[in-house]
Order: structure tokens, then sequence, then C-alpha cells
């Protein structure tokens, strides 16, 4: 091995090899491949910085790659939310018959000042600003959307669309699915790579290209897409409805090339983990996280393509003059159609943002409570039971839609059984902690954060799957509150204990764990104060998807309550700003960690750190199932998989 | 939490609060116990030295007590709730022999609300268009912009349309949402069977109440009672608009407000445009003999 090492800046080594060798810097996998002729290549040549860092085949890399793209982009997103919460928080209260006082006013800080409309004299900076840009010849775009800090709906509209469609596509997935799926799929299943790493490095750069489709969005005349994430027909069908042109068309052919990113990464996840198992690792040693990758895969792989076919129908009817989604009596089209499609993709959709971090969350617990998982089996059917009833339950989202009202009965008792295996999920994952040895590493702080804050959103589903309750709280905060609670309290609690916990095998180092500790409790707090009030704006029927809710008379008593939600927000959103300069200095300056610090039994942890290109010194064999730990009669408190049997325990470094 | 819940004033909006009332304890009960184990069991198991943890895989027996216990509450959910969505929603159900019938068209980002004209029946006019979402003169019909009047304690009909893009026709006060499709009728009931009509003499939240025309008897006896429509509201003092003065009036002097006029909003609750937020219509309740009145003056004009 030491010689080809040595030799490989020749690529000479190849010779011999099969042809699948030649033309690549890679390593080509077939499951018999296996063995230790393996090594031979893994190691066979330096790269360059392009081929190592930017056009790269390795999955750690393409994984690395996801995690810092989705990391950005999770900055853009909650940059929007800051943006809309300032307006929320002081919306321009119209001057009621008989009150005093009140009347239409700018944004604080961004808007002009008091003082500038009556004299006419600048005081502040934006003062100045606005003077500068009323004054100036060309419009630019402030004048158009926020003119003097007074926000117009429009760019209200296009600010919450944005920060939905940026989260779900470009933050949670690409994070979740695309980085740790990456990243984590073939060294716990005990591989050197994905099966198809063209594909692999295709799937990064198809997302890249969307993304760049989709910010270019934000330049065009008329903005970005304003019909919301959902993008509901036939708002979104003719720009005359929202003022909006080739914001919208973008956002459709961006969402398209994500489709198309999605479709080839999970092809190449179900792949590798169908054929390319280490000896030994059957499916029930999978893993848990794997598990729920798999199923994710696959989700992704038949839900896409339907969003993709409506998406694809959009852009006929914005720009070919059909009619599929369009009302008018001679057309023929229908606006539901977008809806039944959309959703049909949505609901397997949120499932792709919540099963990895529950994936996530089955590690990170038996880790730290030294226990097995409590009822490996029944998580591993509980999640294909989420997965299978995630096709139908899409109408739950269409109960006021006009959808023929006898539908609202199977979609209800559908809904409501996904509190079924949920349910499950959670006692388990108390089970696992019962007369568990708990350590509270900040990972760990972070599953647990997860695990109750899923409570909260899935128990706030129960009144939404609820027919005639969700007659009141549909389309109202409590809505918000819901998606809020299991995608930030689930998803990215999980990402965030996730990329602490795995981190050393990623970058070799440790983060920080004080400023890790911090961010997680700033977070933890900020998270409730801005999103549970939510659920309280939601029973008093506060509308969604409104720049001014003081417009409506009912509204007027939460003015108070949406001030402290922004606050809180922005708290939020500066709190993560920590984690990011915690991430990118640890790269760097981090503790330098060993090979499995947490002490570990899966596979990735088997791997020498920083793991080489192939992963493995040797493919290990897998003698036992994923959570071996507190074995009675074993003098350690864990047994690696690759461990063999009766063989003394492993030190772990 | 829940009496952050607006005042219900429909038959059906009892048991939608019912429902949500159930749901609430269920989650608050589940919620406590889930989040009590967790804290007992972080506090009661965390690592301590020499303490080694239990090599436990799990329990089919409890699996199957927990599998089960939520099926049977779920069940039971839906079960207590296939009546309630059906007496809403489902059209075969509605209450026949309406009281009155109405069309509701929304259209960015207005709510047109037609009548039927004296022949009571729609678009009846000679020579008008009949092809849906064109109809922009009702012709005999009475068309109100933003304002529904309807009377009190009666079945209502409404006939939901769109002339444009996805509407939602949402009165919060009568737990009634319904989304309005363009080129598609969608048929909509409720009724204002819970709204309180006897005189007022406790005065707080009387907006929140929906109390909008009324007359106010003062305990002065001197003080001659007034007839006007109370626009707005603090802790203890009523707007009230008197022939196009508004004047303020103390809570305390106050004795008696007879309503004969009650006004709830109309949001628009589903995404319609850059207008979204300003979509905002009234549902004006009569009295029977108000409406009686104000119906015979809409139609002579």
């Amino acid at each position: 091995m030491q010689e080809n090492d040595n030799k490989s800046h020749e690529h000479d080594n190849d010779e011999g090899h099969d042809a699948a060798h030649e033309d690549h810097d890679t390593v080509e996998h077939a499951p018999e491949h296996n063995g230790d002729d393996h090594d031979t290549h893994a190691h066979h040549h330096e790269e360059g910085f392009i081929r190592k860092y930017i056009f790269s085949l390795d999955h750690k890399m393409i994984g690395k790659q996801f995690l810092i793209y989705g990391l950005i982009m999770l900055f853009l997103g909650g940059g929007l939310a800051m943006i809309f919460r300032w307006q929320l928080a002081y919306p321009e209260v119209p001057a009621l018959e008989g009150q005093e006082g009140r009347g239409a006013k700018p944004l604080p800080i961004i808007g002009v000042s008091d003082e500038f409309q009556e004299t006419g004299e600048p005081k502040t900076w934006a003062d100045r600003y606005w003077m500068n840009v009323f004054e100036s010849e060309e419009t630019e775009w402030t004048e158009e959307f926020i003119p003097g800090g007074v926000m117009t709906g429009s760019f209200y509209n296009m600010l919450f669309t944005m920060h939905a469609t940026v989260m779900v596509f470009f933050v949670v997935v690409p994070i979740l699915v695309g980085a740790f799926g990456n990243f984590l799929i073939p060294l716990m299943i005990g591989t050197r790579d994905m099966a198809f790493p063209v594909l692999n490095m295709l799937s990064f750069w198809l997302a890249v290209l969307a993304a760049v489709v989709m910010v270019t969005g934000f330049f065009v005349p008329g903005g970005h897409a304003a019909a919301g994430w959902t993008g509901y027909a036939p708002l979104s069908v003719d720009p005359t409805w929202t003022g909006v042109g080739w914001g919208m068309n973008l956002w459709a052919i961006s969402l398209l090339i994500q489709g198309f990113s999605s479709l080839v990464g999970s092809i190449n996840y179900i792949t590798t983990i169908i054929n390319m198992r280490a000896p030994g690792m059957t499916f029930f040693r999978l893993p848990l996280v794997i598990w729920a990758l798999f199923i994710v895969a696959i989700l992704l792989l038949l839900a896409f393509p339907v969003l993709s076919s409506a998406l694809a129908l959009l852009i006929f009817d914005r720009l070919a003059g059909t009619t599929f989604f369009s009302a008018t009596p001679t057309g023929g089209g229908d606006p539901l159609l977008w809806q039944h499609l959309f959703w049909f993709f949505g609901h397997p959709e949120v499932y792709v943002l919540i099963l990895p971090g529950m994936g996530i969350v089955s590690e990170l617990i038996p880790v730290f409570s030294r226990k097995p998982i409590f009822g490996y089996r029944s998580m591993v059917y509980a999640m294909i039971a989420i997965a299978f009833l995630g096709w139908i339950v899409w109408g739950h989202h269409m109960f006021q839609s006009g959808m023929r009202p006898g539908m609202g009965a199977f979609f209800m008792t559908t809904t409501m059984l996904i509190a079924v295996p949920s349910a499950i999920k959670t006692f388990n994952w108390l089970g696992t902690m019962f007369r568990g040895s708990i350590r509270f590493t900040t990972p760990m702080l972070h599953a647990i954060a997860f695990v109750s804050m899923f409570v909260i959103g899935g128990l706030s589903g129960i009144y939404m799957a609820n027919t005639p309750v969700d007659i009141a709280i549909h389309d109202t905060y409590f809505i918000v509150a819901h998606i809020h609670y299991v995608v930030f309290g689930g998803s990215l609690f999980a990402i965030f204990g996730g990329i602490i916990f795995w981190f050393p095998k990623m970058y070799g180092r440790y983060m920080n764990d004080t400023l890790c500790k911090i961010h997680f409790w700033l977070t933890f707090i900020a998270f409730n104060c801005t999103f549970f009030p939510m659920h309280i704006l939601g029973v008093g029927l506060h509308r969604r998807r409104i720049d001014n809710p003081m417009l409506t008379e009912h509204l007027h008593g939460f003015e108070g309550m949406n001030i402290f939600i922004s606050m809180s927000a922005f708290t939020l959103g500066a709190v993560q700003l920590i984690l990011a300069f915690n991430f990118f200095w640890s790269i760097y300056k981090g503790k330098v960690a060993e090979k499995n610090p947490w002490h570990v039994t899966t596979l990735e942890w088997e791997a020498p750190t920083p793991v080489p290109h192939g992963n493995f010194v040797q493919i290990p064999t897998v003698y036992r199932g994923p959570y071996e730990y507190s074995v009675p009669g074993e003098e350690s408190d864990w047994i690696p998989q690759a461990q063999p049997e009766h063989a003394p325990a492993s030190t772990g470094d | 939490m829940l009496r952050w819940l607006p005042i219900n004033i429909s038959s059906f909006g009892q048991g939608v609060d019912n429902l949500f009332t159930l749901i609430y304890w269920i989650t608050l009960v589940v919620f406590v116990l889930v989040m009590a184990t967790l804290v007992i069991f972080l506090i009661k198991y965390r690592h301590r030295e020499g303490v080694r943890a239990e090599y436990i895989e799990g329990s089919t027996k409890l699996e199957i007590i927990w599998t089960a216990a939520t099926t049977i509450i779920v069940f039971g959910l839906a079960m207590l709730s296939f009546p309630q969505w059906n007496n809403i929603k489902s059209p075969s159900e509605f209450p026949e022999n309406p009281d009155v019938v109405v069309e509701v068209r929304a259209k960015q980002f207005n709510w047109k609300m037609i009548h039927p004209g004296p022949d009571n029946e729609f678009n009846t006019d000679p020579g008008l268009d009949k092809e849906l979402g064109t109809v922009d003169d009702p012709g005999d019909d009475l068309k109100k912009l933003d304002e529904l009047h309807v009377p009190v304690h009666k079945v209502v009909h409404v006939r939901l349309l769109s002339e444009d893009v996805i509407h939602s026709f949402f009165v919060p006060e009568l737990r009634l949402k319904q989304d309005a499709l363009p080129n598609r009728y969608i048929p909509v009931w409720f009724d204002t069977n819970a709204l309180d009509v006897s005189p007022l003499t406790d005065f707080e939240d009387v907006r929140k109440k929906g109390c909008f025309t009324g007359t106010l008897t003062f305990t002065d006896a001197n003080t001659p009672s007034v007839t006007g429509n109370i626009v707005y509201e603090t802790d203890d003092a009523l707007t009230v608009n008197v022939d196009d003065e508004l004047n303020i009036y103390n809570k305390s002097d106050v004795k008696q407000l007879d309503i004969t006029v009650w006004r709830f909003e109309i949001p628009c609750a589903e995404l319609c445009g850059l207008g979204h937020s300003t979509m905002v219509g009234y549902l004006y309740v009569h009295t029977q003999e108000s409406y009686d009145e104000w119906l015979a003056e809409e139609m002579s004009n």
C-alpha cells in the first residue's frame, strides 16, 4: 500500500485494474470490491485544489460543501425573516375613527423620521438616504418596494415567500439530506464512497445553480416571487395579479433545477445503501440515521418529480399561454389541480425535513445515555409508517380549499394516525434515557431540545388535523407556530446537534464547547419566545401572511405580542452568528480531536481522523447492531459494531 | 390560552370550540406527562461515577400499550369530529329553506355581496351576460361592496365565488372559513344563533362582542338616550358616532345598551396578492326589524 501511495503521482498504478478505474480519480465501487485491493487506489493520488475542494468527487467533501452551502443560505433565509418581523412589530397603524395619536408611520430606524416629515431637515442617516433616493433621477429598488421606510404589500409578500422557499429548499434539505446524507452514509455503512461519485458532484453543483438562479430573482424588475412558498395558482399564474414577472419564473425554474439535484442525490443514496454495505451490515444493523436517510431518499425520489411536473405546467401557463391552473371558463384548467400536485409533493417533503432529524437524534440519545436505543425495530417501522402515511394525507392542507367536503373525513383520519408512529418514536426516546447514564454534552442538549420541541410541534398538529377546529385556525398563526416547532425546533436543533457531534470526524477538531453551550441556551430560549406566542396569535385567529394585523379590529390586542415576537426573533437571528463564528473558527483553530471522542459504536468512528480518501484503512466487518452500550458482562460500556466477538474491548483511540 | 379566542356567534361554532377545548386538554395533559417524565429521567438517570446504564433493548408490551392508547385517542377524536364537520361543510346537511340567500364574490381586494332582486332570483335582468365571472352589473340585484347584511338568528346560505385568484371567506366569530374559487360556486351556510341579543348592562369588550349600532341609556335619568354607531372602545369609554359626530361616553355613565346592529369582520384568509392584508369586509347582523328597514331602503334606491 505504501508503495502505491508513492507511485500515485504518475497514475500508472491504474494499469492492470479494470477499465472503469482508468478515467476516474476516485474509487469505483461494487460490493465485491470491498476487499483489500481497494486500498491500492483508495489513496492513489494527490489532487489539485480544484479537484479536492471544488469539483470534488469525494462524498465527505461534497457533504461539507452542502453543509456550508446550507449555512450560507440559512443566513439569507433568516435575514429575510428579520426584515418582515421588523414590519410586523411596527406596522402602519391606521388612525381609526375616534382614536388619537395613531396614523401611518414609516418603520423605525430604516424609515424617515417624524422630524424630517415635519421640517424637511434630515436628522438621521435614514433621512439623508431617503432624501437622496427621492431626489435622484434613477429609481432605486428601495423606492419601489419600501419608499421612505413604508413597506409595500408586494415587498412583504416577496419576503415571506422567499423566507420559506429558501429555508425549505435551500437550507434544511441541503443540510439534512445533502450534508449529513453524503458525509454519513458511506462512513456508517462501511464503504469507500457513494455508488455514483460523479452524480454526487452533479447533485451539488445543480443545487448551486439552483441557488444562483433563485438569488438572481431578487434583482429582476418586479422583484422575486410573491405568491407564497406554496405558489397557489392562479395567483402565481398571471403576472398582473402579483405584479411579479420574471421573479416568479426564476422561482419555478430554480426549483426545477433543485428537483434534478434531489433526484440525482436520492438515486445515489438508495443505490449506495442497498448495494454497498460492509460485510455483516444487514439492514437491521443499520444505524437509525441511515434508515431515516434511506426512507427520505425514497420519498424524495417519488415526490419531487410531482413538484417538477407541476412547476413545468406552471411555467407553460406563465410563458406559453396554456391554462392548466387558470380558471378561465373556456380554458379547462383548475386552480385546485395545483394544490393537489403541490401538496402531493409537499407533504412527503415535510417528512423529508423531519425524518433525518429524528434519525440524528436516535444516534445522539443512545450514545449519551450509554444505552441501546429502546425498540430499534419499532423505531424503523415507525419511520416507515410515517413515510407511508405521508403519501395519503396531503388533503389536510386543503380542508378549506373547496375540495369535496367528504374527503375531509378520510384525510382527517389518516392525518391523525400520524400521531401513532410519532408517539412511538417519542416514547422510545424516553425509554432510551430510562435507567441510562445521561451525559449532558452539547449534542445531547440539542437532542433533548429536539424531543421536547417535537412534542409541542406534534401535539399542535392534532388541532389542525381535526377538520372542525381547522376551519377556525386554518391559515392563521397556529400553522406558523406548528411548522416552526417542527422544522426549527425539530430539524434545526437536530442539525445543530449533528454538526457538533460529527464535527470532530468532519474536520478533525472539536467545536468550542463554551460557545456551543451559549449558543444552545440562547437559541433555545429565543426560539421559544419567538414561536410559542404564535400559538396564542393563532388561537386569536390572527391571519398569517398579512403585513399589517392592525387593519383588522379583532387583532388590536396583539400589538404588544407581535413586538415581543419580533424582538425575540432578532435575538434568535443574532445568536446564530455565534454558531457561524464557532463553526468557521473551529475548522482552523479548534482543539484537535481524537479518533472516537464520544465513544461511539458505529462505523464512521472506525475511520481515521481526518478521514482519508477512501475512508477506511481496511473495510470493516460488522458483527452486531449499532447500539451496543453497557452490555452486561463487558468491561467497556460500548462495543463497536466492527469489533469481532470475544475480542478485548477497544480503548477508543 | 383559549380565552384568546374571539366570541362565537354561530350555532356550529360552539361545537368547534368544544372540540378545540377537548383537544387543548388532551394535548396539555400529554405534554405535561411527557415533559415531566423527561425531566425526571434527566435528573434521575444523569451520569454518576460508578453507576452503569442498564442494558434495555425495548419492551414489546410497552410498545403495544402506547401504540394502542394513541390509536384509540385519535380515532375517538376523529369520530367526534365527523358530524361537526359535515354539519358545517357538507351541502347535503345544510339546513333547508334558508331565510337569506346571498352571493359573495371576491375580487382583489374586495368582497362583493349580491342579494337577489325583488323577484328573488339572481341575474334575472334581460340582456345580462350570465357567464360566470363576467357579471359586473347584477341588474336588479342588490349589490353591496364589503358589506354583508343579514338578519340575526336566521339561516343564511352563501354562494361563494371568486372573480380572479383564490380568496378565503373568513369570519372569526362564526368559526367559518371557506376558500373562494374562480369559476366554481361553493355553497356555504351559517346562522348567528349564538349571538346574545339581550340589552347589555355590562360594558366590557362591547366591540369584541360585535356591538355596533345601538341606543345608550344613561344612569342619569336627565341625560337623553342617544342612538349611534359604536366605533371605538377603550377600557372605560365608548366612542359613538351620532349623526356623523363623534361623542365619547364614559362606560360608568351608561346604564343600558340596546343593540340593533352587530358588526364583525370578514378578512380574506388566503394570500391573494399585494393588498391581501387590506382585504377586509364586514358582516352586519341586524335585528329582524332593522334588517327589514335596511332592505326596504336599499331596494328602493
